[in-house]
């Protein structure tokens, strides 16, 4: 048990750096991988506007 | 030993002994040692092997704890035994007539006149209530109610702290029935279980002791201590979160007319009482309140009492975190952070209080994602960051007030609007200074508590400095060179086995993003720490992240990380098959196999056979050995990790390849892929990442090969359920649908029609 006072102070434990950083590369892959996906799609309506 | 003997029909005559130990001798220490091993047999093993037997251990063991039993030591002892087995005798506990004997000898083992005996049994209370909640009507009516509100003003701590833990378990456990009420209903179902409303109808009696016991503070409580003022504290807490609203009318009082008090006791418990119930009712009920007790509070941060101040600022801290739109920034922000920072000034516990306000003010305020041109906080900023770094000098991390300082410095930044920036900037030339000091320092440790004291700066350094790194993005790239500076003199100092290398590498990671494909003009510097986290097989946490730093720089180098490759792959390799490396590496791998071919596109293709191969050993994992039910969690996450990493080496392979006009090459594994994705759909446990990346995937597919050559797979049962769930369950988040749509337009039909 700790205190309620003890229970609500925010200190980020390594283990959450960590997953945060995790978080952080998933994001990135997916904004990659999405900016991938997005230029295939409009790569067809490019083609037809010429 | 029973817990391993017991399982396999060994030992079989232990119990039978045990029982006769507790029925027939006189000894009573016998029996006390008797009693305890037998609710430690009761609490390690599974009721269905000493099913036969729990009618005479239950009898053996209630026998003790019954009023009859004259040595109260013993009957202790059988109450811890009762208390241990209350798992194992639940098909008693549902029978009526066992049931109600259980709770007679309990609730008398309560009135009993030994203290120990009475702590024991409320103990065994809260844990019934825990467990056994749904049956817990009657007793409540009938005992329950009157006892713990009795055992709450015992004059004996040690029965006060069970009892008020009683009403914490009640709250706990119908906040949980709440919570499937609310389920239940966006569903339209009905909830399997009802909550009684037990903490609303003791309101009117518990509110009261609780509000007095708030006065009953230790005067130099130490944080880590456990009293029954906090005790009071975390459970008027939770009754506010059960019944809402209701509690707000009678705390009320007791606020205001303690909170001018001459004792400090009564105006830390008017405060503490304010500050617990701020979470639960409506926040209508609560504004023209707090509105009113904001410049009280602040006023009251110069308190001559530390408990008072302590606690004030927590509830500062509330108000900001729970209740921000009573924060009139051109009415309470001025005096508010002016409070704040001079709290800064003022002891650990409070300087760490104090730190908590200001991060909840800054997440409220502030915006993590693309910054404000300017924002509530930006005129106090400087002061703020001024202040705390002046905190940080302090010698000492007693209440981890310097930590927290840190922490909040790396908040603030996080939230920091455009405006803020040239603070930034210098804050980052002191962070940079700082961490070369401690280089500096690295030779004049002495002892293992400096050593962990000295690691643990570098690391609120190194993460202070993560946080600038991201929130500066491009505008960090004219300090790049001193930041790569510092952190290279940082790896070659930093000892093997600190968290420094972890927070370090962390850094690294975001100066990537910010630099890009100029991060090449570290690589080789750079390179000699990364392959040594990578075989650091012992340190899996720090080797994880280094697997994550590969993905980074061939994100920022794309093709021009392809001299590197063959190094990454051989090491990535190595580690999969390392039989020391912690397995929760190895979905990480998996998934930098995909960044690796993102990169490098066509390249990849000298890499395609072994990695397909890897890929597919890896589809073979299972969390059932075939016969149990899932039942290893740890399992289940670990192949759902798995899954996910093997669909994001997928994803960026046939990406890749496509980019590379190397599609064709993916033919021959066709098969493979899709028969993952089969199984994989097919499986119960699977996570909405999961179900986002196969329609990705399906996408992806669908684009490389547009002039239908796989057609075939695409008429595989899961990728047609699996994409009518990603168009039709609204509970998946906007990005999936939105990766569904894309899936669908993208010449799906086209690769399935022709």
């Amino acid at each position: 048990k700790a205190s309620p006072l003890q229970l609500k102070k925010r200190e980020e434990t390594q283990e959450e750096r960590r997953a945060r950083a995790l978080e952080d590369q998933k994001k990135r892959r997916r904004d990659l991988t999405s900016h991938a996906r997005n230029l295939a799609l409009f790569k067809p309506s490019e083609i037809s506007s010429d | 030993i029973a817990a391993i003997e017991l399982p396999t029909g060994q030992w079989t005559d232990l119990m039978k002994t045990l029982l006769e130990n507790v029925t027939t001798t006189d000894n009573s220490q016998l029996k006390i040692a008797t009693l305890t091993a037998i609710g430690f047999v009761c609490e390690s093993i599974d009721s269905d092997i000493l099913a036969a037997q729990s009618g005479a251990i239950l009898t053996a063991v209630v026998s003790g704890a019954r009023k009859e039993e004259p040595n109260q030591e013993v009957r202790k002892a059988a109450i811890d035994a009762l208390y241990n087995s209350l798992e194992f005798i639940r098909e008693n506990f549902d029978r009526e007539g066992e049931r109600n004997y259980i709770m007679q000898v309990v609730c008398e083992a309560t009135q009993s006149a030994d203290v120990n005996v009475q702590v024991a049994a409320f103990e065994c209370l809260v844990r019934i209530m825990q467990i056994y909640y749904d049956k817990m009507r009657f007793y409540m009516e009938k005992a329950l109610f009157g006892l713990t509100v009795l055992g709450m003003k015992h004059e004996d701590e040690r029965v006060a702290l069970q009892a008020v833990e009683f009403w914490s378990t009640v709250c706990d456990e119908e906040l949980e029935l709440m919570g499937e009420a609310a389920e239940a209903q966006e569903t339209g179902e009905q909830p399997e279980r009802l909550s009684h409303n037990f903490a609303k109808a003791a309101l009117p009696e518990i509110l009261p002791v609780l509000l007095w016991l708030l006065t009953k503070q230790e005067e130099e409580a130490d944080e880590d201590d456990w009293n029954v003022a906090m005790a009071a504290g975390t459970c008027l807490a939770l009754l506010a979160q059960c019944v809402e609203d209701a509690v707000v009318a009678p705390v009320i009082p007791f606020v205001e007319n303690h909170i001018r008090n001459n004792d400090w006791r009564f105006r830390e418990a008017a405060v503490m009482a304010f500050g617990s119930i701020l979470e639960g009712p409506e926040h209508k009920l609560l504004a023209n309140l707090v509105n009113q007790a904001l410049p009280v509070l602040i006023d009251m941060m110069r308190d001559p009492s530390p408990q008072v101040k302590d606690t004030t600022a927590w509830t500062l801290g509330r108000v900001s975190e729970l209740l921000i739109e009573c924060i009139k920034p051109d009415v309470h922000l001025h005096p508010l952070i002016t409070a704040l920072v001079y709290g800064l000034k003022d002891s650990p516990r409070i300087v760490s209080n104090c730190c908590w306000a200001l991060m909840s003010l800054s997440d409220q305020f502030g915006s993590k994602e693309t910054p404000q041109p300017t924002y509530h906080l930006s005129t106090y900023f400087e002061g703020i960051i001024t202040a705390l770094l002046e905190t940080t000098e302090r010698s000492s991390n007693e209440s981890n007030s310097r930590t927290s300082a840190y922490e909040c410095i790396s908040i603030l930044v996080q939230g920091a609007a455009l405006d803020c920036f040239p603070t930034i900037q210098k804050l980052t030339f002191t962070i940079l200074d700082r961490l070369d000091a401690t280089i500096s320092a690295q030779n004049q440790i002495v002892g293992s508590d400096e050593r962990l004291a000295h690691s643990e700066l570098q690391s609120n350094l190194c993460s202070v400095l993560t946080s600038i790194i991201r929130k500066l993005r491009t505008e960090v790239v004219p300090f790049a060179d001193r930041i790569m500076t510092t952190l290279l003199s940082l790896f070659q100092t930093a000892t093997k086995h600190s968290t420094t290398l972890e927070d370090g590498f962390l850094a690294v990671g975001a100066i990537t993003t910010a630099v890009e494909g100029d991060f090449l003009r570290y690589l080789e510097a750079f390179a000699p720490f990364l392959y040594g986290a990578l075989s650091n097989h012992e340190e899996y946490q720090l080797c994880s992240i280094a697997v994550g730093l590969i993905g980074d720089i061939c994100r920022a180098l794309q093709e021009q990380s392809l001299p590197y490759c063959d190094t990454f792959m051989n090491v990535l390799l190595q580690n999969l098959q390392s039989p020391v490396l912690n397995r929760n590496v190895k979905p990480a791998i998996l998934s930098c196999f995909g960044d690796i071919a993102l990169a490098i596109s066509g390249r990849f293709e000298v890499y395609l056979e072994i990695v397909m191969l890897v890929l597919a050993q890896a589809s073979n994992m299972r969390a059932t050995d075939g016969v149990n039910l899932m039942t290893n969690y740890d399992m289940i996450d670990y192949v759902i990790a798995l899954r996910e990493g093997i669909l994001e080496a997928y994803v960026g392979i046939v990406q890749g390849l496509k980019t590379g006009e190397k599609a064709e090459l993916l033919m021959r594994y066709i098969d493979q892929i899709f028969n993952f994705m089969n199984m994989t759909w097919n499986d119960q446990e699977k996570t909405e990442i999961i179900i986002r990346s196969m329609i990705g995937l399906i996408g992806d597919l669908a684009e490389a090969f547009p002039n239908g050559q796989i057609k075939q797979w695409f008429q595989y049962d899961c990728v047609t359920q699996v994409l009518r769930e990603g168009r039709s369950n609204r509970n998946l988040p906007a990005g999936t649908r939105e990766v569904t749509r894309w899936a669908k337009e993208v010449g799906f039909v086209e690769a399935t029609a022709v």
